[in-house]
């Protein structure tokens, strides 16, 4: 029998511990991705977390809007993320619904999904996500719309704060902040997102997301949905503003049409029998957690007569 | 399938050499037929389509390969050699060609949609290497199967080394066994490698392309900015290819096979001759061996040799892309070793390497000089179009009155992180010893260590520490292309 040299035994080591190297920082990558960085909060990773993970037949799709104002509900997904612009909206829907058939999906009908700012946010790169989708297991390591988000990780504080963190935080926001500032300084903000949020329903691009508008309904019918669509509400103060601008009134006619030609019902913020003092938002258009439960039962009962 | 991508690193290769040598455990034939299909199977992850190219031209080749081992037919060498060159015209050449024949006014302008074949230049130029081999006779009884490995072994089958076919049959008609040695510098090598592309040369990219890419380089780009950037480009560029060149030697160790050196330390030469001695050295030696050569080469007189030198090079830079910029880059190269010759011809012709101020000023300027010929060349290789180089040469020659004054000094962050990375990078390209010198490489006796590197627990510590922030650079800022992967 040949006895191994000294050599061959520690390049036998070397390579060995290599391996190990390679099978410890795989392990370890995986855990930390799963355990810290899907949970960064209102983050891509916990939607695509949540996209891989979540079983739930009922859907909300939209922007931070729809986000605050379903986030208490319990028997559906939330979807909707902070500015997530209409083709971005589709492909997460697309990567949800792959292997899924939906019942009851909720998307959002706000003028600002057409607004400039909108449209020049395109994907978010969320093409370039969703890598492993189609695999029965998912290892968060080739996902790239999670391992590109370690480097926001800045300090071991902030790894332990995510890590032990049981609740979410953003169920915590209320209405003191908003509440705390002079009315006049209210007007001004409020005056100042409605600006923000004018839509531009002529320009190519505007006519390109309508087009994705239609393509995510089409699918959506195409595979069996109950589909509603809800402009979630604003403060009075934003309505009165948004009043001025004839563009506003111009997106919704939009959204009315699209409401007929699919024979889908549209939930303006007047068809809930809710009131929405300012009391019940955290900022002029972003309704408070602690009547998110009530005002998604009450959606849900006026799109799906439930 | 990228060498420096997640799926390549983590699954692919881990399965492959495991297969390998658990299958060669068993059967060395089976063994390269893994082997083989492995490789093809990381060919086809990129475009399924073009494997049907690929395993033709394998087939054909070897088909005119063997006629030509039984019969040497000047005739038939000519037709192997149009078959491979037509093919890669087509692929590679078709829409400058349009491109060119329409600006003389002959055709009209026009561009056909024709996606490149993977590695379609190196494989290319290892078949006519085969066939004119075969020819001369230097082909004896080569399997099919010790052929397709030739051309397809995955490690350099994208972006080269470009092999010979005379170093690689040889060991693949051995019988291998598991050298924990070889797979422990292959390890090495490739983690040095995949250090220098991703925590090196992509950490360069961003400003080059901002530099580069400017809309108006002669408004929106100073001086320094330009040579900072054009140095950037040439540091980028070697980190790049040579850390794709480190891993593919690497990958090749872990299958016990000795692939051909690509780089020894090219920007620590003192003269463009050496340079090209040094830098992509498998092309250079095919460019000679299958161009200069049969040219004529050093046989026909100083001043023919200088024509062919010319020549060659004008054409290696064709080689690298359709396009004007690699044209002249060639050209401007081809011109430097003419420079470099005659000067070297007058050198010894009137004796001054005798003169200790000729040498001292060779001591003091050669490397310098050659460095900045360099970097001012590799301006052509990166500029998107022929002007755009010229309004880079421009800025750098400080030729230009247009930029505006607020540019006139550094202004922006990146600049400032570049004039204290770049000279850095400059120390360790001009002092540091290259992957091979650190692994005591030996690609002509077929073995490594016996120098810097030592499979020890320091050494793993470094590589695993190396290992570790490459894969974190891949995950957090996602997988780059190499460069030479679209030649």
């Amino acid at each position: 029998m040949a006895i191994p040299s000294s050599s061959t035994d520690s390049s036998k080591k070397y390579s060995l511990f290599f391996v190990i190297s390679i099978i410890v920082f795989t392990l370890c990558t995986e855990f930390f991705l799963r355990s810290v960085v899907v949970k960064l909060e209102r983050s891509t990773p916990k939607l695509i977390d949540l996209v891989y993970t979540s079983k739930l037949k009922n859907v909300v799709v939209g922007d931070s809007q729809m986000y605050r104002a379903f986030i208490a509900g319990t028997n559906y997904v939330n979807l909707a993320r902070r500015g997530n612009p209409l083709p971005a909206v589709e492909i997460v829907l697309k990567n949800y619904l792959h292997n899924k058939k939906p019942e009851k999906v909720i998307i959002q009908a706000s003028p600002q999904l057409f607004a400039t700012p909108q449209l020049k946010r395109n994907t978010q790169r969320y093409d370039m996500y969703f890598n492993i989708n189609t695999l029965p297991i998912k290892p968060y390591m080739f996902e790239r719309g999670i391992t590109e988000f370690l480097s926001s990780i800045k300090s071991i504080k902030q790894i332990l704060k995510v890590y032990n963190s049981k609740s979410d935080e953003d169920l915590k926001a209320n209405s003191e902040k908003w509440l705390s500032l002079s009315l006049q300084e209210r007007e001004e903000r409020t005056l100042s997102r409605v600006i923000h949020h004018i839509p531009e329903m002529n320009s190519s691009e505007s006519i390109r997301f309508q087009a994705v508008y239609l393509r995510i309904i089409e699918f959506l019918l195409s595979k069996g949905a109950s589909v509603c669509m809800v402009t979630p509400p604003v403060t009075e103060t934003y309505l009165k503003y948004s009043n001025r601008y004839e563009q506003f009134k111009t997106a919704m006619s939009f959204f009315d049409e699209v409401s007929q030609a699919y024979n889908i019902k549209l939930i303006k913020q007047q068809h809930i029998d809710i009131k929405f003092p300012d009391s019940v938002f955290i900022n002029q258009d972003h309704l408070a957690p602690i009547v998110s439960k009530q005002f998604s039962s009450s959606v849900f009962k006026a799109c799906f007569n439930e | 399938m990228l060498f420096n991508s997640l799926i390549f690193i983590l699954i692919f290769l881990p399965l492959t050499v495991c297969g390998y040598w658990l299958v060669n455990k068993y059967s060395d034939n089976n063994a390269k037929l893994f082997l083989i299909f492995s490789s093809l199977f990381f060919y086809t992850w990129w475009k399924v389509e073009y494997l049907t190219l690929i395993v033709f031209s394998i087939g054909a080749n070897y088909w005119i390969s063997a006629v030509l081992t039984k019969k040497k037919s000047k005739s038939i060498l000519v037709f192997g050699i149009v078959i491979n060159l037509a093919v890669l015209f087509y692929f590679k050449y078709i829409n400058f060609f349009i491109d060119v024949v329409s600006s003389l006014g002959l055709i009209n302008k026009s561009t056909i949609s024709v996606a490149l074949p993977l590695a379609i230049s190196f494989i290319t130029f290892q078949q006519i290497a085969f066939l004119v081999d075969s020819y001369h006779g230097a082909i004896k009884n080569i399997s099919l199967k010790s052929y397709v490995l030739f051309i397809t072994f995955f490690p350099q089958l994208i972006s080269g080394p470009i092999v010979h076919h005379a170093e690689m049959m040889p060991q693949f008609a051995q019988k291998h066994q598991l050298n924990f040695k070889l797979l422990a510098a292959g390890i090495t090598l490739f983690v040095l490698g995949l250090f220098k592309k991703v925590a090196i040369a992509d950490e360069l990219s961003p400003y080059v392309i901002q530099v580069f890419d400017s809309k108006n380089i002669l408004l929106d780009v100073n001086t320094i900015d330009a040579w900072l950037a054009s140095t950037a480009y040439t540091l980028q560029l070697y980190f790049d290819f040579s850390g794709y060149s480190d891993m593919a030697v690497g990958l090749g160790l872990m299958f016990g096979i000795f692939i051909p050196l690509n780089f020894d330390s090219p920007l620590k030469s003192s003269s463009i001759i050496y340079f090209w001695r040094t830098w992509h050295m498998t092309l250079s030696r095919f460019l000679k061996d299958y161009l200069y050569i049969p040219m004529g080469g050093n046989r026909k007189g100083f001043v023919l040799k200088l024509i062919f030198i010319f020549i060659t090079m004008m054409l290696g830079g064709l080689w690298h892309g359709a396009a004007y910029t690699f044209l002249l880059w060639g050209m401007l190269h081809g011109l430097f070793l003419i420079i470099n010759h005659i000067f070297r011809n007058r050198v010894q012709k009137y004796q001054w390497d005798n003169s200790i101020l000729f040498q001292n000023l060779i001591r003091y300027f050669a490397w310098p000089l050659t460095f900045v010929s360099v970097i001012f060349a590799f301006v052509l290789f990166r500029a998107e179009t022929a002007g755009a180089a010229f309004d880079m040469f421009k800025v750098m020659l400080g030729l230009n009155d247009l930029v505006s004054e607020d540019l006139t000094i550094q202004q922006t962050k990146a600049s400032i992180e570049m004039s204290i990375l770049i000279p850095l990078l400059i120390i360790v390209v001009k002092y540091c010893p290259n992957s091979q010198q650190i692994l005591g490489y030996q690609h002509k006796n077929l073995d490594v260590g016996g120098s810097y590197w030592q499979p020890n627990q320091l050494w793993l510590f470094v590589m695993v520490c190396l290992f570790y922030y490459s894969l974190y650079e891949i995950m957090t800022n996602g997988y780059s292309e190499f460069i030479y992967r679209f030649f």
